[in-house]
């Protein structure tokens, strides 16, 4: 099992993440050891079930913010209870649970103890020139299947790229490709999505929504007619606590972009740099009266995490 | 038979473990004991409501008399709950004033004894000229059990408090000792070299770099009232009492009463205000840690030798309240509940 539960970003040295995500129901807390690599620990003290996010990281081990149990981020070990005398040793028995996790690709991976991986995925992205690179997280009201399906039915509601309308014409069906399901639907040069039309009309942009059939992420671009990618966004679902999610996502705008963009849109995307923004908080009354289309195609994937409401 | 003995011997280690980690601290309701509700100067004519365990209990005055109902008043015949055993139907419960509280039973009405009542020798019996000052209301964001834990080991005050009453850096020697009835349990951790604590620095000037600390906390299991007698050298004593009323198996409400006369001014007018401080630091650890006692879980809570009272005091409950789902609420011939602590507490006593 390999699965991204944060950005690397996410993980600042000398404090901790507590990142929603449980692995055989125990929540789970990211630092950084001393090196600057990430260790996960349980995010449960052993002793009296603090979590471990709420503690401080010293000379990168994990100190419980209550009675100042200290774990070793590599093995769970607990290196040091405060006031034992230096005659006194502490026995092994006394440990948090650890994981294994690696950094790559500007993400946190969980690995789980049956996975040794030589070669991580590759990023999704086009080998294009990159003009800027933008990532960011958010929470959101919907939960992991829900999400999915929004990308193929109505990633407007997810997610507005600067300067793009996207319009809800489908250009063709769901094209079963080997890892995922992709739709691809008109767009254009504008301030804002095109509403729906009773003409049809070329279009000079295509937005396609790329969901992986087997795990919980997706690409969705921006596309010229020529099917040469302008912007991409990488999108990862963590399934969190109360049926929401963590959107972690990461996006790159190519040089190609300004050569396709009309003046007035690219002095937009000149002056504001988010030319992505993946929305916090997308309208429930839009996603309710989404019309399902694509997302029907879809197979829910097996989640790593069932979360309780946050403990 | 050999393999039969040693299965019964395995079963009935594995039902000591068992209830071991069974350790569900905000189911607990223990019967016949007194609860203090209310600081006494918060009851007057008006009724104030209270909340122990699952019970609401109105508190008010009638002249000379303290009055305690699970209705209010004034509330029309057709809304009132109906009575409860608590009441014998009576609709009041029995209530008493004493160290500057309204106690109230809850428990078989046949069985309230007022010699149950706690000793609390650093408090006058009727209550009188107890300043305002010295009393303050806090909220604990876990159960009572859980918020007696918390007292249980003062370690987490290095930690959770170190810039108010803690001290964060290593002491000379810390030792923990404790003795315990069939109903009590009393703390004792002695502590020499420990850096000074900022309360005792800047506001009791205390002007040494380290100081010794002996603290005993004598706890009340049925009520969760706690008795606290810390000692700093150089320094004060601060002896308080913090009763964790339980509101619920989320919440608990202490009214706390510190007896501070013999400290100086203005230690002893700021010193119980340190609540308000230290109360939501104790609860940013208590808060999300309640919600992981509601279940059981398979795996028990590892331990120090720091943890040896509060080891002491789960089987003590767990002792309890097996006995009381067996209905039988009795003390039991070790227990004294209302005898004399002043020497327990280790209290300097004014000649």
């Amino acid at each position: 099992m390999l699965q991204i539960i944060a950005l690397s970003e996410q993980v600042v040295e000398g404090e901790t993440l507590a990142v929603n995500v449980n692995v055989n129901g125990q929540p789970i807390v990211l630092f950084r050891d001393i090196d600057g690599s990430v260790c996960a620990l349980e995010d449960r003290c052993p002793h009296r079930r603090v979590p471990l996010s709420l503690g401080k990281v010293i000379k990168g081990e994990l100190r419980c913010a209550y009675h100042g149990w200290t774990f070793s981020g590599l093995t769970g070990a607990c290196t040091d209870i405060p006031n034992l005398s230096d005659e006194e040793t502490i026995p092994a028995k006394l440990k948090a649970q650890s994981f294994t996790v690696k950094e790559q690709n500007g993400f946190i991976y969980l690995l789980d103890s049956d996975t040794s991986v030589a070669e991580f995925p590759a990023m999704p992205f086009s080998d294009q020139p990159v003009d800027a690179e933008l990532s960011g997280r958010v929470a959101v009201p919907i939960g992991l299947e829900q999400y999915r399906a929004v990308l193929l039915d109505g990633p407007e509601n997810l997610l507005a790229f600067s300067g793009v309308g996207i319009t809800d014409f489908y250009l063709g069906g769901v094209e079963d490709k080997e890892q995922s399901l992709s739709i691809d639907r008109a767009a254009d040069w504008s301030w804002r999505d095109r509403k729906p039309s009773w003409k049809s009309s070329d279009y000079p942009l295509i937005i396609r929504s790329e969901v992986c059939k087997h795990e919980s992420s997706a690409l969705v671009s921006v596309l010229n007619t020529s099917e040469q990618p302008l912007m991409e966004v990488y999108i990862v679902i963590v399934q969190s606590g109360r049926g929401t999610s963590n959107i972690l996502w990461r996006a790159r705008r190519y040089s190609a972009c300004f050569d396709s963009a009309p003046l007035a849109i690219r002095l937009k995307l000149y002056v504001f740099d988010d030319f992505v923004k993946v929305k916090e908080a997308p309208s429930a009354m839009s996603i309710n009266n989404l019309i399902v289309g694509p997302s029907t195609a879809l197979i829910p994937v097996d989640s790593v995490s069932n979360p309780s409401p946050s403990l | 038979m050999d393999n039969l003995h040693s299965k019964i011997a395995e079963d009935q280690v594995a039902a000591k473990r068992h209830k071991f980690n069974d350790w569900l601290p905000g189911q607990f309701d223990l019967h016949d004991t007194w609860f203090p509700l209310a600081h006494s100067n918060h009851v007057g004519k008006q009724p104030i409501r209270r909340v122990v365990h699952a019970q609401v209990v109105y508190l008010w005055r009638e002249g000379t008399h303290i009055l305690a109902a699970d209705n209010h008043p004034e509330t029309s015949f057709s809304c009132r709950r109906r009575a409860n055993a608590f009441t014998a139907g009576s609709g009041l419960y029995m209530a008493v004033e004493r160290y500057g509280y309204i106690w109230v039973w809850y428990g078989n009405p046949d069985n309230a004894d007022q010699a149950l009542l706690p000793h609390i020798p650093f408090l006058p019996v009727n209550g009188i000229k107890i300043p305002n000052y010295m009393r303050t209301t806090i909220r604990f964001d876990a159960c009572s059990i859980l918020s007696v834990e918390n007292l249980l080991d003062l370690t987490h005050a290095d930690f959770l408090h170190g810039e108010v009453v803690g001290g964060e850096g290593e002491a000379k020697t810390d030792e923990v000792v404790f003795e315990h009835t069939s109903e009590t349990i009393t703390r004792t951790r002695i502590v020499t070299g420990k850096p000074v604590s900022p309360i005792m620095r800047w506001v009791g000037g205390v002007r040494v770099k380290y100081q010794d600390f002996r603290s005993t906390l004598h706890v009340h299991l049925r009520s969760n009232v706690c008795i606290s007698y810390p000692r700093f050298d150089p320094g004060f004593d601060v002896p308080n009492v913090q009763p964790f009323v339980p509101s619920g198996p989320y919440r608990s409400r202490v009214d706390q009463i510190f007896g501070l006369a013999d400290a100086p001014t203005p230690f002893r007018q700021l010193m119980p205000k340190v609540a308000f401080i230290v109360g939501p630091q104790d609860n940013s650890v208590m808060r999300p840690q309640n919600p992981r006692y509601l279940n059981i879980e398979n795996r028990a809570d590892l331990h120090s030798r720091f943890d040896a009272p509060g080891n002491r005091y789960r089987y003590l409950m767990n002792k309890l309240q097996e006995r009381q789902d067996k209905s039988d609420f009795s003390y039991l011939a070790d227990a004294d509940p209302g005898g004399d602590i002043t020497e327990l507490l280790g209290m300097k006593v004014k000649s």
